[in-house]
Parts: C-alpha cells; structure tokens; sequence
C-alpha cells in the first residue's frame, strides 16, 4: 500500500490495528545510486574509457534531475498523473542499456542518449511547456 | 538537431527472413526518419488497411516515442491526446515498425466482462509465438470493471482466475524444455508464472485516452497502474507546421492558382488557430469547455474541398447557361437584321 495522501485514501485504523504493520522507507540516495550505477557499469565493461569513467556521474545527474522534479512537479488535481517513482529511473537505465558498443563509443554520444532518455521518460508526461521548460534547464 | 532514438532504421518489417539488425541509435535529422516511415507507411499499406497519414514532425517525434515504449520488454504506454491527434494511426505504424502484431478487441452488441474476458485468453494462447500491442481506448471501455482487467496485466501480468486449472497446463507445455535448460525447477506452479512472466514480456498494453472532462483522472486514480506501470506520452494540440503540413498534403489534389495556394493554407491554418484562441474565451463567458481537435481540422478541410468543388461546378453550369443565352441573343440579333 501506498501512504496516504495525494488521492490515496487512509486505512482505517480499526483495520489496521489488526495487522502488523511494516513501514519500507524509500531508499537512501547512495543506495539508489549504488543500484543504478552497477547496472550501467557492467553494461559498459566492453566500451572505451571515457564511456566508464562518465557513468558515476551519468547516475547522480539523473537522481538530482529526479528529486528536482519529484520537489517542483506535484500531483494536483489537473495534473493527477505526475507521478514519479523508482520505475521511472528504472525506465531511464533500460533505455541507457540498449545502446551498443557500434554505436555509442564517445561520451557525448552517452551524454545525448541519457539526455532523450530522460526527455522521453520524464518530460513527455508532462502537459504544459513550462513543465517542460524546467526539465530541460 | 532533434532527438530522435530508434533501433528501427535498418529494419524490414516485411521480410520477417532477413535478419534484422536492431541497433539503438542516433537516428539524426527528422528528414531521414520521414523517408524510412514513409516507406514503412507504404508497406503497411499493403498488407493492411492503408492509412492517409501526414508524418509531419510532431508526428513523428510520438511515433518514435511510441516505438521505443513498445519495443521494451513489458512497456507499455498510455497516450493522452483529444481525438483525431493520432495516437491510435501512430500506434498501428509504430508496432508494424516493431515486427509485432496488432491486438484489439472489436465491440459487438451486448459485448460484456464475459466477452472481454475471453479476447483476453485469446490474447495469452497466442501472445508468446509473436510479440503483441494491445490497443486500448476511451470507446473499449464498456464498463469501467474492464480497466480492472488492464490494470491486473500491468501491474501483475496476468488476471486473476482468468484460466480454469486444466487449461494453464496446457499453455505452459511449449515452455517445458526452455525451463529446463535454464534449470528452473518444475512444479506446476513454477511452470504457470514462468508463463506468465514470459507472456508479460511480449504484451505490450497501448492505452489511448482523451483528457477530455475528469474521465481520465478518477480512471487513473482508481486504477492506480494505469499510470506507475506505463510510460507516458501526453499528445499536444498540433502545432503550426504540422497544421499547414496537413492542409497542403489534402489541397494537392484540389486545382488551384500557385498564387493562391499558399494563402489558403496559411488561412485555414490561421481559423483553426483562432477557434482555439477563441475557445479559451468561450470557457470564461459560458463554463463550458469547446474542444478544437485534429478531426475538427480534418473535417473542416475536408468540407472546404467539397464547397470548393460544389461552387464551381455551379458557377460553371451558370457560366454556360449565360453564354447559351448570349449566342441565341446574338444570333437573333443577326437574323432580325438579315430581315429587316
């Protein structure tokens, strides 16, 4: 279950007192960054240096990108569907993890890729060009 | 530069022997995916239902979107746009890009859950020979207790008791020796979410929705998966270029003066614009919101070409029935003359 608050409804708390509860706080920043940071790094093993060394710094500019919308983007009534999770920077690494080693050998190359991967995970949702202008500054 | 990612640029959709080299890519200038799609548009054509589509640039931004949303194993999408924007022509050429197949269901009278439930099992017995998109739209929703259904596959990939017990034997059989070799182990139940979790990968749900009214909104908050488990591609109303791109491709076949080609366009362009400048008036004076959409456009042009057809045969048939008049006036002129 979600918490609640934002259009999830709280339990009741006659309910809930028959059950045990377990609360799974959200994942500290470096594990998140552990998390994502291998899964590029293994995929780019084969790839030439410069790739490598930019991977570290590929993952903490998408989790300051994540916590920077998650904080200006809030759920509202009109825009009910902003909604940002850990499967959204999932999306973004799967999308990272296509790329090929023909064809992504230079880090700007890398730097472009994250940059649409980002744009189509994060901006494309979003309904008005001022949201869209704060994700791409 | 746009930013445009795909692994489809050397695919052949067509030519299901060849092998096909899906590389992700940098797929450059909108001028080079506008030839590619342009022959993938003919070539669905052939097998399928052709479809007069203008790929303008916008256009082809979503169905590069979309292609790359269904291409992920699991990836599904949920496209919002006001009717006629193009989402469900963009997802039909967007999975034939894909190699995979279309799956929709066709609404008959009295079509229920029992109905809906049945093209679902349909949908499983053949999803894991070939890959398959799942259209879904705002007209399909007969009862809201379908979205239930969809939100089920989303979030956990398969409905609940969608299979009586004797079936998911028989459906799990083919994945026998692929589940051996892997070393999995083999009990019936093992056997049933290797199934599931293999058929997950190859639906691919597109949902195509209007944001018309507050339908969307408690949709997705009552069925919260609609929006954690897909991506999300939220259509704008078409811009200027993807406007006049349209009303020059309907007006090539119309004759008219080069002068005045170009005129028409930027002047239809112009009224379509101003309906929706005027429409955001309209709303404060009358509560009520009036909604300017792509098919809006579409019929508009469509109308201007009939009118245009239909006044000039009429002044052409009074053009001859005029000069008809003026030689028998004419003539008669003469031959009073010849008598006099």
């Amino acid at each position: 279950m979600t918490p609640a608050g934002g259009g999830n409804n709280a339990v009741d708390p006659r309910l809930m007192s028959l059950y045990s509860t377990f609360n799974i706080t959200f994942p500290s920043k470096e594990a998140i960054e552990k998390i994502y940071t291998s899964i590029l790094q293994r995929h780019v093993a084969e790839f030439p240096e410069e790739v490598q060394t930019s991977v570290p710094k590929i993952t903490s500019a998408t989790l300051s990108l994540y916590f920077q919308i998650c904080e200006k983007l809030p759920r509202t009534p009109v825009k009910f569907h902003y909604i940002f999770n850990l499967r959204d920077l999932s999306r973004v690494y799967e999308g990272l993890t296509l790329m090929t080693i023909d064809k992504f050998s230079t880090k700007d190359s890398l730097i472009r890729l994250w940059r649409n991967e980002c744009m189509r995970v994060f901006s494309d949702r979003l309904v008005n060009e001022t949201d869209k202008q704060l994700v791409n500054d | 530069m746009p930013i445009l990612y795909g692994d489809y640029a050397l695919s052949d959709p067509t030519d299901e022997e060849k092998e096909d080299p899906r590389l992700y890519e940098d797929l450059g200038e909108y001028e080079n995916v506008r030839v590619k799609m342009n022959k993938l548009l003919e070539d669905y054509g052939f097998e399928n239902k052709p479809m007069n589509l203008v790929l303008f640039n916008d256009a082809l931004e979503h169905l590069t979107k979309i292609h790359r949303i269904i291409r992920f194993p699991k990836g599904s999408g949920l496209l919002v746009g006001v009717g006629g924007s193009g989402k469900q022509s963009l997802t039909r050429l967007a999975t034939f890009t894909a190699g995979f197949e279309m799956f929709t269901i066709s609404l008959v009278r009295g079509y229920k859950e029992d109905n809906f439930r049945e093209d679902l099992r349909e949908l499983y017995r053949s999803v894991l020979k070939k890959p398959k998109t799942f259209m879904f739209t705002d007209a399909h929703v007969v009862e809201e207790g379908f979205l239930e259904l969809i939100n089920n596959i989303l979030t956990i990939g398969m409905v609940p008791a969608l299979f009586p017990e004797e079936e998911k034997d028989g459906l799990a059989q083919p994945l026998e020796d692929e589940m051996r070799k892997q070393g999995l182990p083999e009990q019936k139940e093992f056997r049933w979410s290797y199934f599931v979790t293999r058929s997950r990968e190859n639906i691919h749900i597109v949902l195509a929705m209007s944001p018309a009214g507050d339908t969307l909104r408690l949709r997705c908050r009552n069925f919260p998966g609609l929006v954690s488990n897909t991506s999300i591609d939220w259509f704008f109303p078409w811009p200027e270029d993807a406007l006049s791109a349209v009303a020059e491709n309907f007006l090539v076949n119309v004759k008219l003066d080069d002068e005045i080609r170009q005129p028409i366009t930027d002047h239809i362009v112009m009224i379509h614009q101003s309906v929706q400048e005027y429409s955001v008036d309209f709303e404060v004076i009358y509560k009520r919101k009036n909604f300017s959409t792509p098919k809006n456009y579409l019929d508009f042009i469509d109308n201007y070409i009939k009118f245009l057809a239909n006044n000039r045969k009429f002044i052409d048939s009074q053009i001859r029935r005029l000069e008809g008049g003026l030689t028998t006036l004419a003539k008669a002129q003469e031959d009073t003359e010849l008598l006099s």
